[in-house]
């Protein structure tokens, strides 16, 4: 009986070990073998990435086998389908189709019209007057009047609401601030609904992006009666207690599963839905999202770095977007030594950031030029970035090492003890950024740094209390202007996690906010940001990230944008590839 | 005993003196021999000697060890002689495959690279000493928590036992997600913090299991035996209850390990794990499954790693529960 | 038996006590936790976050929250979710179902499965069914879950679509039938290796006893033998360790449901924890809680029943 156990065992652990080589060994014959129907594998692989609404024509995947509707993932259940309380991207891409309001974005990410028939600006740029169309109808039957504009915005901007996003309202409307406190009734604040069919709209300040403004989920109206007769604390939470009013309604929500959006027989612009049913399901695993791509489940997925190859290999096509957002590194202004610009300035220069794009993220990220990225509207119709050219430091070990001993010794900080903190993500692709920085740091500068890997909440809450020494932050922009990114870094923004003060520096960006000339207040900016990135390193710039992403043979039209992300709207171009 | 032998010793007595008549003065009467009655014919094998001879005959527990011994010592020593230090990166040569030749050094890369152009080899063996560290020392303090705490509940019983019991129930109950979370933020992510992170819930079953057993044998009639001669606590203890027990806790540590070896891993995949530049198997084995489409062998190093000690364990605890078997004893 | 009862009311108010203190403990512990429900990348003004705890009762000192909280639970009420603000019970409500779904599909594959290779094992006993079936077993064991579900995917749900050109086995979700093959044996695998090993053992037992040889000499058939007489007394000891497998199983893995995409409450849990999601939290711990302490109180009930040799421990002896 013992020699037999004996056997077992061995023969299980080479056997065992047989199996994952040989199950590893057909995924990699596979991914070379499958190339030989189409293109010759090297062109193939030679090919870069395609345009976006090449996807579909050069895809080798044929996708769901539904007649009528495509199923995409995003990844994570939306935390709310009320317009109201949508603070996620998940949330407000499926939203987008579903509730339409007075402005949407088109494919360019510019504001066009929806449900207006024309709009007015009063002299004093302050007031918004609309007039709307009598045509939308609410899912419950009702028409779409500009009541439903002035309860969704009220309601939004009460504080038992407890909506995320009501700054967004009572910051910029007049009597806003006062009627979250309650101390002004309705009436007194500055939106007006003389008849049904004109709306008014009244801001504190003249505000540029304010078209954009009225795209943004908050600014959505909302039906009372639907949302009076279903009851606050149940609106919007199943299929069958939201009333929308856009190109698609909700017909089916199975909580963490899956929202199946049916196309709206009655919207008002119906011709341009070129999809019947869009299916969303909720998947988080890269491997299974890749493996659910190729069996057929799944329409459309993004492309983590490490497939990336794999795709190229079997000639599957891969379009990209780079985001407009820079990432950076944060340094603790108010912690030694990181209150030394110098030191701050040697942990940019010494990380090797070519590498770190090139070979390490690999997917077709951009090295970052400064804070504000390209695609970012500058003056006279130029992008901002062209105008401003690249202001990042270049990767210089040496001079970051004496920089760091003459910023330590002006801290007052031993070179001995210093062991700073790096606070990352904790994710497999967080860490493995940081162990690289790790690295760089230890090799170029000689400090060694530890790492403090932590999950998303916690590191926003560390990151927003000071309760850190240096990590990596981006930052997506809330509108079209070199001034989403640099307002940030004032002494009294909230979201200054840094807490970087200069005089110097609000007052140039307090300057920029009063020019009215574009191309003096852009100078002004871009004198600020160098202030920013290379005289006092407040942060320092590292990448512009992309996305990469493929679609099925299905369907075709859609497209990336900054504010929209995918795939702008389906109810604007997208449409099923007939057979 | 006696009979037998004077069985034998007729035919060996008679058999010179074959075809002629028996003389019955030639025998004695011996009678019963008192003496050699009483004397043990084998040596006296404890129950401990007894099971490690059975464990020394087991050839997969042979086996098993030393695997296991080899990994430990591969773990001490090879990081040390590799050309290669852990956490040096080559990001320009990352997922080279097995045995390229490093460009710096002109050295092999047994194990080829990993996404960051780091030696897989010796973080294998530095993930080693991660995993391994962790396991034996979780498993082993699980146990020691466990004996006392089970012992103590099950040794006293009523009242006592009653509110123990409870205890670990309420522990067992809170989500361990949220301690090894708490403790992840307010420790350093070092080792230690991991070993605590892992321990300080996982010593419930152990206790349950310890105070299930002592519980049964409290009621054994040798321990009743054993107490109505007087024998001490201390006495009953130590001769009584600690051989029984320990066979149990030996099998369950050895089988635990496994356990922690799989926690570690699950919690790798948290981002709850080792930070960087550290590594583990566990760690090494979620990076591999990021990759495995494109890259199989960084998956299949530490997974192979993982389940040949899985595989150690589990033989040894198998073969160990046999050997403690006072059913199997010969 | 008034004694009898006295003593099963007594241990049932000690499982709600301990069910009370678990729900404490966890309350206060993950308040300590860092981060804030209400928390994103962009930091949401004070005044905005002040509305939020406001109208979620964060507002006020723990203890207040947390009798308020069990005055709520008593009234059945679970709290609203602070992630997607729908009921904690509803969402515990269809997540369960999926999940003991799975766990149950699991537990029945683990169990003829592993009690089949089991007897097999022993009765063909050093033969190639013998090394076969073990090394299953071996492999069930010494394999993380996360690598296993990921192979199954990888093999079974798109090598074979991709060869057969038919989806045998569904990669993600759960509905469909073809959906619940994969993560369920994904589940099942390590339970079923356990139980496999354990019948072996236990089979090898009962075939050496002289009732079965009795059996053998009376002129059963083969078959017979085993499947009446062997089996049955060999499942008992694969029996008693059912109890802590059904609750380890039901009440759901986060990793399979991961891989899968299946909306079970492995998933929500873990999702919960990383969210800072109080009430879920808690919500989903006095579920597992209670599991636990029942199934526990059940069991030693259904022991002292069946043994009345084994005295519990709160009995007077």
């Amino acid at each position: 009986m013992k020699r037999q156990k004996k056997r077992i065992g061995f023969v299980g652990l080479t056997l065992a070990a047989c199996l994952i080589l040989t199950s590893c060994g057909g995924g990699g014959a596979a991914s070379s073998a499958a190339p030989s129907s189409g293109a010759p594998a090297s062109s193939a692989a030679a090919t870069d990435v395609v345009k976006s609404d090449e996807l579909a024509a050069k895809s080798k995947y044929a996708g769901t086998p539904d007649a009528d509707m495509i199923t995409i993932n995003t990844v994570s259940e939306p935390t709310t389908l009320n317009t109201m309380l949508a603070y996620d991207t998940g949330s407000s891409s499926i939203l987008r189709e579903i509730v339409s309001g007075l402005f949407k974005l088109d494919k360019s990410d510019k504001p066009i019209p929806d449900l207006i028939e024309s709009y007015e600006v009063s002299d004093d740029k302050l007031t918004y007057t609309f007039k709307l169309k009598q045509g939308p109808k609410w899912s419950n039957g009702e028409p779409v009047t500009s009541k439903d504009y002035v309860f969704g915005w009220t309601t939004a901007m009460k504080k038992e609401t407890a909506a995320n996003y009501a700054f967004i309202l009572y910051d910029n409307i007049k009597g806003g601030k006062d009627y979250f406190d309650g101390k002004i009734k309705e009436d007194q604040l500055g939106i007006k609904a003389p008849d049904d069919y004109t709306l008014s709209i009244t801001f504190v300040r003249p505000i540029p992006y304010a078209l954009h403004l009225f795209t943004f989920t908050a600014y959505m109206p909302l039906n009372q009666k639907a949302y009076e007769s279903i009851g606050a604390d149940n609106y919007a939470k199943e299929a069958d207690k939201v009333v929308t009013n856009g190109a698609y309604k909700v017909s089916e929500w199975k909580h963490n599963d899956h929202v199946t959006l049916a196309k709206n027989e009655d919207y008002w612009d119906k011709d341009k839905i070129g999809i019947p049913k869009i299916k969303y399901v909720m998947l988080s695993d890269a491997n299974a999202t890749l493996n659910a791509f190729k069996a057929g489940q799944l329409d459309f997925m993004t492309v983590g770095k490490d497939h990336i190859k794999l795709l190229k290999a079997e000639g599957q096509p891969i379009a990209r977007y780079i985001e407009t957002g820079p990432w950076y590194f944060q340094y603790n202004t108010t912690k030694k030594p990181f209150n030394n610009a110098k030191v701050r300035q040697a942990f940019g220069l010494s990380v090797d950031l070519d590498s770190y794009v090139n070979d390490v993220l690999a997917d077709g990220s951009i090295k970052a030029d400064g804070v504000v990225p390209p695609g970012v509207a500058g003056a006279n119709g130029k992008d901002y970035a062209e105008a401003r050219g690249s202001i990042q430091p270049k990767f210089d070990p040496a001079k970051a090492k004496s920089l760091l001993a003459e910023g330590l010794k002006e801290a007052g900080v031993s070179a001995a003890g210093f062991k700073p903190v790096f606070t990352c993500s904790n994710t497999t692709s967080g860490q493995k950024d940081a162990a690289f920085f790790q690295e760089q740091w230890k090799k170029n500068l000689g400090v060694s740094v530890e790492l403090k890997p932590l999950d998303n909440k916690a590191r926003f809450e560390a990151m927003q209390s000071q309760n850190f020494e240096l990590l990596m932050a981006g930052w997506t922009p809330d509108y079209n202007d070199p001034m989403t990114f640099l307002d940030l870094f004032m002494t009294n923004n909230g979201n200054n996690n840094g807490k970087y003060s200069s005089k110097t520096y609000d007052d140039l960006v307090t300057k920029a906010m009063n020019e009215a000339d574009p191309e003096k207040r852009q100078n002004i900016l871009i004198e600020a940001e160098k202030l920013l990135v290379q005289t006092d390193t407040a942060v320092f710039p590292i990448y512009y990230r992309a996305i990469n992403y493929t679609t099925s043979q299905k369907f075709t039209g859609g497209t990336y944008t900054p504010f929209q992300g995918w795939p702008g709207d389906y109810h604007d171009g997208t449409k099923l590839t007939k057979k | 005993m006696a009979n037998e032998q004077a069985q034998t010793a007729n035919p060996v007595a008679s058999s010179p003196a074959a075809g002629k008549p028996i003389d019955p003065s030639e025998f004695e009467w011996v009678g019963p021999n008192v003496k050699e009655m009483e004397t043990i014919s084998r040596p006296s094998i404890s129950f401990w000697k007894d099971a490690f001879r059975r464990l020394r005959k087991s050839r997969v527990a042979i086996v098993c060890l030393v695997i296991l011994a080899l990994l430990v010592l591969g773990a001490v020593f090879l990081p040390m002689v590799s050309p290669f230090d852990f956490s040096r990166q080559n990001v320009a040569f990352s997922n080279q495959p097995p045995m390229w030749v490093d460009n710096e050094t002109s050295q092999p890369h047994l194990f080829g690279t990993d996404t960051l152009g780091r030696d897989i080899w010796v973080r294998i063996w530095m993930g080693a000493r991660v995993s391994l560290t962790v396991a034996v020392a979780v498993a082993l303090i699980d146990c020691l928590i466990g004996i006392v705490y089970g012992g103590v509940s099950g040794y006293f019983g009523g009242m006592v036992d009653n509110v123990m019991m409870r205890i670990v129930e309420i522990i067992s109950g809170i989500p361990y997600l949220i301690i090894v979370m708490l403790l992840m933020v307010v420790l350093p992510r070092g080792i230690g913090t991991i070993i605590i992170a892992y321990s300080i819930t996982g010593w419930t079953g152990m206790a349950r299991l310890v105070r299930g057993q002592v519980l049964a044998l409290r009621h054994q009639e040798f321990l009743i035996a054993a107490e109505s001669m007087g024998a001490r606590p201390a006495r009953i203890i130590a001769r009584h209850l600690a051989p029984n027990l320990l066979s149990l806790i030996v099998v369950n540590v050895t089988l635990d390990i496994p356990n922690v070896i799989f926690t570690e891993a699950f919690l790798s995949m948290l981002g709850l794990g080792i930070a960087p530049p550290q590594s583990s198997w566990g760690i090494m084995a979620n990076d591999g499954i990021a990759v495995f489409q494109v890259y199989p062998m960084q998956l299949v190093y530490p997974a192979v790693f993982i389940s040949i000690t899985m595989l150690a364990f589990n033989l040894l605890g198998d073969q160990m529960r046999d050997a403690f078997d006072p059913k199997l004893r010969r | 038996m008034p004694k009898q009862l006295q003593y099963y009311l007594k241990r049932v108010l000690y499982a709600v006590i301990t069910i009370f203190l678990l729900i404490c403990i966890t309350f206060f512990l993950m308040h300590l936790m860092p981060g804030d429900p209400f928390s994103g990348e962009k930091a949401v003004p004070a005044e905005i976050k002040a509305a939020l705890y406001a109208k979620y009762g964060l507002n006020q000192p723990l203890p207040v929250q947390f009798f308020k909280y069990v005055g709520n639970v008593l009234h059945g009420d679970f709290g609203v979710s602070l992630q997607d603000k729908r009921p904690v019970a509803q969402t515990i409500a269809e997540a369960f179902p999926v999940s003991a779904d799975l766990g149950i599909r699991a537990l029945i594959f683990a169990t003829i499965i592993g009690l089949l290779l089991g007897v097999v094992a022993a009765v063909k006993r050093g033969t190639g069914w013998d090394t076969g079936t073990m090394f299953l077993a071996l492999i069930g064991v010494s394999v993380p879950s996360f690598i296993l579900g990921a192979l199954l995917q990888y093999f079974l749900g798109l090598k074979l679509y991709q060869a057969t050109g038919r989806q045998i086995f569904a990669v993600m979700g759960w509905g469909p039938a073809n959906s619940k093959f994969l993560p369920a044996f994904a589940l099942a695998f390590g339970s079923m290796a356990s139980i496999s090993r354990l019948m072996r053992t236990s089979m090898l037992d009962v075939l050496n006893q002289d009732y079965i040889k009795t059996a053998k000499a009376k002129g059963l058939s083969r078959g017979e033998i085993i499947w009446k007489h062997a089996v049955r007394n060999a499942v008992m000891p694969v029996v008693t360790i059912m109890g802590p497998l059904v609750a380890a199983v039901l009440t759901g893995t986060f990793v399979v449901e991961n891989i899968f995409a299946i909306p079970g409450l492995g998933k929500i849990f873990v999702q919960c924890v990383q969210n800072n999601d109080y009430t879920t939290i808690v919500g989903t711990t006095l579920f597992y809680g209670s599991f636990l302490v029942f199934a526990n109180l059940v069991v030693d009930i259904i022991y002292g029943l069946l043994d009345p040799r084994i005295k519990l421990s709160g009995e007077k002896e």
